[in-house]
């Protein structure tokens, strides 16, 4: 079995175009959730939302690559460069043949299908342009990264609402372990500001009005986000051989579906997927000092997870600190996973950790420790990543501190 | 018992499928196995009737049935709701 290294890393979040604005918002948690600048606001009764400011297509791609390009592609596609070109790798050689690119996405082609949609059905459009069809489809993104990076190995996207990407990086990560593949790209990526999604949203009833505020008292729902976060994995061994920068080791990978609700989290599910993260990482509870949680700041989900957390780590759970970035850059549906993984990565490496942003008061069915409203600085080795999806698909990443990996 | 109060209990006995004489306001939403997925529907119903916008966030009422015990207590909320102002649409 390989060791499993992260060697690039690249983000487009609601906080800018790389790394370094989500780690310096993380670190002064400031959260980009604002209102949507959007041109049908005035249809929306949720008005808020975390997007990705001033992202200027034209400047990262030609006209011709445009009309193949839904947001969602574009996004990815951006932040596989940014991970390609720190990792220092080149897949258009012998090492593409042995890379595989796994990338998730829970609605795919959202604004392509959005727009056309609503030509068709409300402006009497008699007919498409001739390739919405790979624009819209939920595979395009990863399709897409493969042609530009060169990667030949096996190629998919993993649908699985707010736990795609956490399952992309997964599998992607269980590949390069085994040896099936020498490297991945892998993450996620969501675009769905539309008004066609927006208003799907609002149906459920789960929205917050005002602002994302995961575990406190008062909180009311989910302040839906976008962006993509890509990374490369990679072989750890060939890593350190190349002296790669290595930002940190996936360790673990564990996955449970509830097979309950379409829309209610379960505890069993949530406890069941870190359990089995840590026992696949032949990690101890005590060995886990941080938890990215999966945090949506409804009153459900945040109940939920606080007692499955409490349920696997026991005693422990009142010396682990646990923040939801959502807080910070929204819930970014298909991205989530990858968003909070690359945030998870940053603060470890930069010796924070990242708060739960909008926090008031303390809920007494919510009482660990959750980081309320300012980084702390911390030595983390080992952290989870959890992310728990619509319908109990159920996906929780352990990875390790690449500054602490030799001790 | 009012036009808007009628029609919402029309409403739950459909979603139940009850006859609309079995249910009354103290009729326990638990004994007609209405969850809280029902009682979304039943407010969305009840906006699509009566063309109306009604504010409702089910992380202010969490629970297996959206915090409501009775087709009494859905049937006030929504009355509230639409005396406070539910916009038309």
């Amino acid at each position: 079995m390989n060791r499993v290294a992260i060697t690039g890393m690249g983000v487009i979040s609601a906080f800018g175009q790389d790394t370094a604005s989500m780690c310096l918002a993380l670190k002064q948690g400031r959260s980009a959730i604002g209102p949507l600048a959007v041109p049908f606001a005035d249809q929306l009764n949720v008005k808020i939302g975390a997007q990705v400011p001033d992202f200027d297509p034209s400047a990262h791609f030609s006209e011709k690559q445009l009309s193949l390009l839904d947001r969602c592609s574009q996004l990815a596609l951006a932040a596989a460069r940014q991970a390609v070109a720190a990792s220092g790798l080149d897949f258009r050689s012998e090492l593409g043949v042995r890379t595989a690119a796994i990338i998730g996405c829970g609605g795919g082609g959202m604004v392509t299908i959005d727009e056309n949609f609503r030509r068709l059905y409300s402006d009497g459009a008699k007919r498409f342009p001739p390739l919405t069809i790979p624009k819209m489809m939920i595979s395009a993104p990863v399709s897409h990264i493969t042609m530009e990076q060169g990667t030949k190995g096996p190629a998919f996207m993993v649908a699985s609402a707010c736990a795609s990407a956490n399952h992309a990086i997964g599998l992607a990560f269980q590949m390069v372990r085994s040896g099936a593949v020498d490297a991945a790209l892998s993450g996620g990526t969501e675009s769905a500001f539309t008004l066609g999604s927006l208003k799907a949203w609002e149906a459920m009833r789960i929205m917050a009005p005002d602002t994302c505020r995961p575990f406190s008292l008062g909180r009311n729902g989910l302040v839906l986000g976008e962006g993509a976060g890509i990374f490369v994995l990679e072989n750890l061994a060939q890593a350190k051989a190349r002296g790669a920068d290595i930002l940190g080791e996936i360790v673990g990978f564990g996955m449970t579906s509830d097979a309950m609700d379409i829309v209610l989290p379960s505890l069993d599910g949530a406890a069941g997927a870190m359990r089995a993260c840590l026992a696949d990482g032949g990690l101890a509870p005590e060995q886990v000092s941080y938890i990215n949680a999966h945090g949506t700041g409804t009153a459900m989900n945040d109940v939920t997870e606080t007692r499955a957390i409490r349920a696997v780590f026991g005693r422990h759970a009142d010396k682990l600190s646990v923040s939801s970035t959502k807080s910070l850059h929204g819930h970014a549906l298909g991205a989530a996973g990858a968003l909070e993984l690359a945030a998870t990565l940053l603060a470890l490496r930069d010796g924070f950790l990242p708060p739960t942003a909008n926090f008031t008061h303390a809920d007494p069915q919510c009482d660990l420790d959750y980081i309320a409203n300012e980084s702390r600085s911390a030595r983390t080795e080992i952290a989870l990543s959890n992310s728990f999806a619509f319908g109990g698909l159920n996906a929780v990443l352990a990875v390790r501190n690449g500054a602490m990996l030799w001790q | 018992m009012s036009d808007i109060e009628s029609a919402i209990f029309d409403i739950v006995a459909q979603k139940a499928k009850l006859e609309r004489s079995s249910l009354n306001h103290d009729t326990e939403l638990s004994s007609i196995e209405l969850d809280s997925i029902d009682i979304l529907e039943i407010i969305f119903d009840i906006e699509e009737k009566f063309n109306i916008s009604i504010l409702y966030n089910a992380n202010q009422s969490p629970g297996e049935r959206g915090g409501f015990k009775t087709a009494g207590d859905v049937a006030d909320f929504i009355k509230t709701q639409m005396n406070e102002g539910a916009q038309t649409v």
